[in-house]
């Protein structure tokens, strides 16, 4: 794309500087400024610089072109090349070909398209038909995501002469694939996203002819054998193709084994909330915009499901699969919204069937030998692939030896060296530079390579840092919200001292897509390795000395802590979200990642005074009353409440939820509160007769009763018991928390005759459970002339809960060599006294009895022997124990 | 999916009020999908669910029930039985026992009967039961899969199972498809009911004997493992009526009792025999019978002829709340029948998704068709009180159709070979209460449908429902009786 070449225009650059507030100081320097420039110029592309100078520059890559045939027409190519500074926004490739007679620029120009038009191509693309509504649908995402704040002012005409929309899709899906450089970053767009902002880009393109309103759904007809689901159909010829009014069967009542996919616009009369109901036999579903909003799968008689969506009043795209085995067929859609007060079949005149034909950009010719051989000469001498092609070393003069006014820099840049446009600001800024080309060796403050690095990246066209950057008036009301969270719901934050208030792998985690923002409706686009590094740079900026230390962990605290957040303490649950568990209100951060993500000394203080960290925040300011609101919890102390809050927020994954939060649960989640929860489903990882027991401490475990075994570990949510109970289910169901882990394969508990003997493998025989006096169930088993009894109870611990396994064994007669098989690995070492790594991924914890490691080949096990003593004095039964503590 | 249109309306709009529908009131967080019920003492019953709980309920019948969640964690129970202090429970992977030792009403220990059949993964691999026949061995049934079977094929789907008291288990009977009612008569012979579908032409009440094939492939391949008692059928015929069947496959079980789609409810569910010596009304010895798509329980008279059991279907009792799984006599000063429901994935008529019902009787019997056994001319009617000779008309006014069904592997059969068989002659009991009818062309293997006409008793009491429909097999002779 060569919309996106990564250069930044100066004009643009000097505009975004200084725009928040509108106080027009800048900490930037015209020195920043300037090296910003030289970044953004690739000068060290063609100057070959010391490596001092580019860790202190960054090296830019431009844009790959190993695939460029195949994404754009020649004649753009062939336009861009003989005037590149025609193109708006923040191109920067410059001018090569300037000062020659016009024959000759043209010449480069053609051979140089030619050869490109090698690299993939000839640029092939053919007209394609896009649904109606698909556009006004980008159009959405476009203003959701925030595209806007680096593209103001996009030039869709000259777009439109660019590429095709398959192209222009897959560019969208990974630009950093072609653009490694995050100018134009991810913003992680799945491929219908991906199509809806590639058709409102290039729309343009479309036929006026096709634009023509027809009413109805475009119909396909499928025949299948079986039952479908979504996407089943993608690789399925339509066996015929016709309009239908609305939802419906239409001509094939009475048919059976065939699937209807139906295409086409719905006009949404006025903006709101809008409820739809699909009611089928057999299954159905139904998208707006791509998105998912009713699901009536499966083989069934009539049976409605109901969906709601947001939507805007205008043209959606809409989507409904429906499909038939044998009997009787039924598909009907309702809506029901603004001015609809109940629900009413969809009416035929809200559809719309035309399908718009995109017409792309003409496609290439293969080349003459001759001219693809002068333009790739051509591309090498005069410089395109120093910038384009990695490892081609520069040819001009070493950067130490540039000096200010020369060459590039003069008002009147000569022929044969590149002319980049540069205005007389930026030509001062860069004199300035190379005033004393030195200063470039020695590297940049913490502070400056910050700024250095979001300069670069144009962060701050969204983000304000240290009171530069942030959106312009025109553009801040454009970032919306779903949440009435003020501009905190909605600006992306301000990252003054970001460095501090973040640990860095949660910033690394951020720019790999992490984010706990739920309202945010702006999305933190990916730069991929362009923000290498950058973690780093901002912890040594702004990292406060001493906020890295937690306060003292104690589990009476973090009882407290529990009690605080909670609907009988200062009701964090109103905001904030929990694991997963929504707030009661509106959609803030949740506070199960906190730990992970914040450093405690800041939080501490933004506990203490939140508005004076954060002016406008709607957190409120517990602690800066002089009457605490809690005196009688830990002596009114603040701090050491705050501190509570802490040790309670360091559970993460475990962490009991607040009182108060459960009942917005929906019903089909299960979490144990007071009491462990015993479910019996299809599990993955486990067999079709899993028994599942939560705790409320929130760490679980599920036994497998057909290979008697524990066989899965987990942490965080329970279980989701809707694919065992909703309808007819059976789906094979997840643990729904995180962090899962699997004991070893096979019996726990076995016979070792001779130390070298392999572990035996065979199953037991399920003897039932005992349920003790929680309900937590004792499984028993029979494993040769052993009985054994396994059960687990979940303990609280900082970092997460951990599990404890109780096992007894029973016997008619002394059995020796009987063991526990308490973990596998490849390398197991004791860390101290009972305490054994495994892998650096666990640690098992032997509480009763001595482990021993031993080797077989190149596997490791920690073994836990059970020794068996009699049960009494003059019993005939023998009996041995063994408690081991998984912490992971 | 088949969904005609058509109501039971027509066949069902003479409810008799001599018995009485109540709910049981169920706590407002419980989610009582009912997968079984047994009585555990006076007043006081356990109920097991779809979601895995188990509940135990004491006064049970009044305003003020005292709910007890005894367990969680069962997987899809989908029966109860009694033995001494041991509930049984049919999960889908296992026979269980368990039992409340200390006497809080939750369950402290659970003892694995048997889990040597196999489950796939798939959600309709039910198991039903367990009920025990006349040694003492326990009987339960397994579900065929429906659609992906996520952990690979498993053996012994659309079996009934024979377990003995050491967890022994047989394959006893094969051919079952979606055996979702399971009970032993008071002689220890065991009935299930089955879906109509695929295989299952109509939906249909069957006496389990082991060796029976009951006609659906599905599970076939299990008659070669060592602990089949059934025989391989070999091919299954695809579209041969029903009454030829037997010709090809010498072990095929035809039904006891056919129920016509529509006519007779959609999905027979759970059962019980009327064992209340007639306290609970004029029925006694008869058969209830739950669907799980009508809010209804159906009624089915059985009578022996050559070895056979065979007889009659009627309508009964409607008006319930919700789709029916499970029925069970409750102990109680007075007969209770108790009638668990659900429409989880089976949506069903009437008003609620799930919960407990109570029926008593008024007092009051019903004037009724009470029984329409086979003779060898035709068909005797005994009504529950002495029929008005005036209303009865002459043979003209009287009705019958007859049909069979298709062994097929389409959803449902049609009624197929239907004709009307000619009533020739009524002949009156000396006391009124009875009525011969002699019949032109009874048909073996087929359903004999009849449509009465309005008659009033002698108390000047009009007939609450005027079909019958008897499922004949055999066909007695004079010596044979009945």
């Amino acid at each position: 794309m060569i919309r996106s070449c990564v250069l930044i225009a100066p004009v643009l650059l000097l505009a975004c500087i200084g725009c928040d507030g509108g106080d027009g100081e800048t900490t930037a320097s015209r020195d920043r400024i300037g090296e910003h420039l030289v970044a953004q110029s690739n000068c060290i592309a063609c100057h070959r610089a010391s490596d001092a100078v580019r860790d202190r520059i960054g090296s830019i890559q431009a844009p790959l072109l190993n695939r460029v045939g195949e994404r754009l027409a020649p004649a753009a190519m062939r336009e861009f090349i003989l005037q590149p500074h025609a193109v708006r926004g923040r191109n920067r490739m410059p001018n090569l070909l300037h000062g020659l007679p016009d024959v000759q620029r043209e010449r480069y120009a053609d051979d140089i398209v030619q050869y490109l038009q090698t690299l993939g191509g000839p640029f092939q693309a053919a007209p394609v038909q896009v649904m109606p509504g698909v556009a006004e649908h980008g159009r959405r995402i476009w203003d959701r995501i925030g595209c806007f704040a680096c593209h103001e002012d996009m030039d869709i005409a000259r777009l439109a002469g660019q590429t095709s929309l398959e192209s222009m899709e897959s560019f969208l899906l990974d630009p950093l694939a072609s653009h490694p450089s995050g100018a134009m970053p991810s913003m992680g767009l799945d491929p219908s996203e991906a199509h809806a902002l590639a058709a409102w880009l290039l729309r343009m393109q479309s036929d006026a002819d096709s634009l023509e309103e027809k009413p109805g759904l475009l119909v396909e007809v499928h025949s299948i054998d079986r039952e479908i689901a979504p996407g089943d159909l993608r690789s399925s010829d339509p066996v015929d193709v016709f309009v239908s009014p609305q939802v419906g069967i239409g001509p094939m009542v009475g048919a059976d084994d065939f699937a209807l996919k139906m295409l086409g616009s719905l006009l949404v009369p006025e903006s709101g909330r809008w409820s739809f109901r699909l009611s089928s036999d057999d299954g159905s579903w139904l998208w707006i915009d791509g998105d998912p909003v009713v699901a009536n799968a499966g083989v069934h008689s009539v049976q409605s499901r109901d969906g709601m969506i947001e939507l805007d009043k205008g043209v959606h795209a809409i989507e409904v699969l429906y499909f038939e085995l044998g009997g009787g067929e039924e598909l009907e859609l309702e809506w029901r919204g603004p001015g609809v007060d109940a629900y009413l079949p969809v009416p035929p005149g809200a559809f719309r069937s035309q399908q718009i034909t995109y017409i792309p950009p003409q496609s290439g010719l293969a080349g003459d030998r001759a001219a693809i051989s002068r333009g790739e000469r051509a591309f090498v001498g005069l410089g395109c692939a120093s910038c384009h092609v990695p490892g081609i070393p520069g040819m001009a003069a070493p950067f130490s030896q540039l000096r200010s006014g020369r060459g590039c820099l003069e008002p009147e840049v000569p022929r044969g060296v590149p002319d980049y446009g540069f205005d007389d600001a930026a030509r001062a800024s860069l004199d300035a530079v190379f005033d004393d080309v030195r200063r470039l060796e020695s590297p940049l403050p913490a502070a400056a390579a910050v700024d250095h690095a979001m300069l670069g990246l144009n962060c701050y066209a969204c983000h304000v840092r240290d009171g530069i950057g942030g959106p312009s008036a025109e553009l801040n009301p454009l970032f919306t919200s779903n949440a009435d969270l003020g501009d905190q719901g909605r600006l992306p934050p301000n990252l003054s001292g970001v460095g501090n208030k973040l640990h860095e792998d949660w910033i690394d985690a951020v720019f790999d897509g992490a984010s706990v923002r739920p309202a945010m409706q702006v999305r933190m686009p990916l730069f991929g390795s362009a923000v290498d590094g950058l973690a780093s740079l901002l912890h040594d900026a702004d990292a406060v000395a001493g906020d890295d230390i937690s306060p003292p962990f104690s589990i009476e605290d973090a009882e407290v802590g529990h009690r605080l957040v909670g609907a009988d303490g200062f009701k964090c649950i109103e905001c904030h979200s929990f694991a997963g568990y929504p707030s009661l209100g509106e959609p803030g951060v949740d506070l199960s990642s906190t730990v992970e993500r914040i450093r405690p000394g800041w939080f501490r203080r933004y506990m203490l005074d939140p508005v004076e960290i954060s002016p406008g925040t709607r957190m409120p300011s517990y602690f800066t009353s002089e009457q605490p609101i809690f005196p009688d919890v830990l002596e009114g102390d603040a701090q050491r409440q705050i501190d509570a809050i802490w040790s309670y927020l360091s559970l993460e994954a475990s962490m009991p939820l607040p009182a108060g939060l459960e009942h917005a649960v929906d019903s089909y989640r299960l979490s144990p509160s007071d009491e462990p929860i015993v479910f019996a489903a299809f599990m993955e990882g486990v067999g079709p007769r899993a028994i599942a027991v939560g705790y409320p401490e929130r760490a679980h475990v599920a036994w497998d009763a057909e290979h008697d075994r524990l066989a899965l570990i987990w942490r965080g949510d329970f279980m989701d018991a809707r694919g065992t109970w909703h309808q007819r289910a059976g789906v094979v169901d997840r643990p729904a928390g995180t962090d899962v882990i699997e004991p070893p394969p096979g019996p726990a508990v076995g016979v070792l005759s001779d130390p070298r003997q392999a572990w035996p493998l065979d199953s037991g025989m399920g003897l039932g459970m005992r349920l003790d006096s929680d309900g937590v169930p004792r499984f028993r088993t029979r494993q040769g002339g052993l009985v054994i009894e396994e059960h687990a109870v979940a303990k609280l611990r900082q970092g997460g809960s951990r599990i404890r396994r109780i096992l007894q064994v029973e016997s008619d007669e002394f059995v020796p060599g009987v063991h526990l098989r308490a973990a596998v690995g490849s390398r197991i070492v004791e860390i101290e006294a009972g305490r054994y790594s495994i892998d650096d991924d666990l640690e098992i914890i032997v509480l009763a009895g001595d482990g021993l490691i031993r080797s077989l080949g190149s596997v490791q096990e920690l073994l836990v022997p059970i020794r068996l003593r009699r049960s009494g004095p003059d019993s005939d039964s023998w009996i041995g124990s063994v408690e081991v503590e998984v912490a992971w | 999916m088949v969904m005609p249109v058509v109501l039971l309306a027509l066949v069902l709009s003479q409810s008799p009020s001599a018995w009485v529908i109540e709910d049981v009131p169920v706590p407002e967080d419980a989610v009582l999908e009912v997968g079984g019920i047994a009585s555990i003492g006076p007043d006081a019953i356990a109920v097991c669910t779809r979601r895995g709980e188990l509940w135990f309920i004491r006064s049970a019948f009044g305003d003020s029930p005292e709910f007890t969640l005894s367990m969680e964690g069962l997987h899809e129970p989908l029966g109860l039985l009694k033995v001494d202090d041991w509930l049984y429970v049919a999960q889908r992977g296992e026979l269980s026992r368990m039992r409340d030792s200390d006497g809080d009403d939750r369950i402290d220990e659970l003892e694995t009967v048997c889990d040597d059949w196999e489950i796939s993964g798939n959600y309709h691999e039910y198991a039903f039961g367990p009920r025990r026949d006349a040694d003492g061995d326990f009987w339960i049934t397994l579900n065929k899969p429906f659609g992906e079977e996520p952990f690979g094929n498993a053996h012994w789907r659309g079996w009934a199972m024979r377990i003995d008291a050491d967890g022994t288990m047989q394959g006893a009977s094969a051919g079952l498809r979606s055996p979702a009612g399971i009970e032993s008569s008071p002689d220890g012979e065991i009935f299930y009911t089955d879906n109509q579908g695929e295989w299952c032409g109509a939906s249909k009440l069957s006496h389990l004997e082991v060796g029976d094939f009951h006609g659906h492939p599905h599970g076939i391949e299990s008659c070669d493992l060592p602990a089949s008692l059934v025989d391989h059928p070999g091919q299954v015929p695809d579209g041969m009526p029903m009454p030829e069947v037997g010709e090809v496959i010498e072990h095929f079980k035809m039904p006891a009792v056919w129920f016509p789609y529509d006519k007779m409810g959609r999905s027979p569910s759970g059962m019980v025999w009327d064992t209340t010596g007639g306290d609970f009304g004029p029925f006694a010895g008869q058969v209830f019978v739950g669907d799980q798509y009508a809010p209804i329980v159906m009624r089915v008279d059985l009578e022996q002829i050559d070895g056979h059991w065979q007889g009659a279907c009627f309508p009964f009792l409607e008006g319930f709340a919700c789709g029916i799984t499970r029925l069970a006599w409750a102990e109680s000063s007075q007969p209770t029948l108790v009638v668990g429901m659900t429409d989880r994935g089976w949506p069903s008529l009437g008003t609620r998704s799930e919960g407990l019902q109570q029926v008593r009787f008024s007092g009051t019997d019903p004037f009724s068709i009470r029984t329409m056994r086979v003779t060898p001319d035709g068909f005797r009617l005994e009504f529950t009180s002495a029929v008005d000779p005036e209303s009865l008309g002459s043979a003209s006014d009287w009705s019958m159709s007859s049909y069979t069904y298709l062994l097929h592997s389409p959803y449902g059969s049609p009624e197929t070979d239907a004709v009307r068989p000619k009533i020739t002659e009524l002949i009156v009991g000396s006391d009124g209460m009875t009525v011969d009818l002699l019949v032109d062309g009874l048909r073996e293997g087929y359903v004999h449908e009849l449509l009465v006409p309005d008659l009033t008793d002698v108390e000047g009491r009009r007939l609450d429902h005027r079909r019958a429909y008897y499922t004949l097999i055999n066909r007695p002779t004079a010596e044979s009786g009945p």
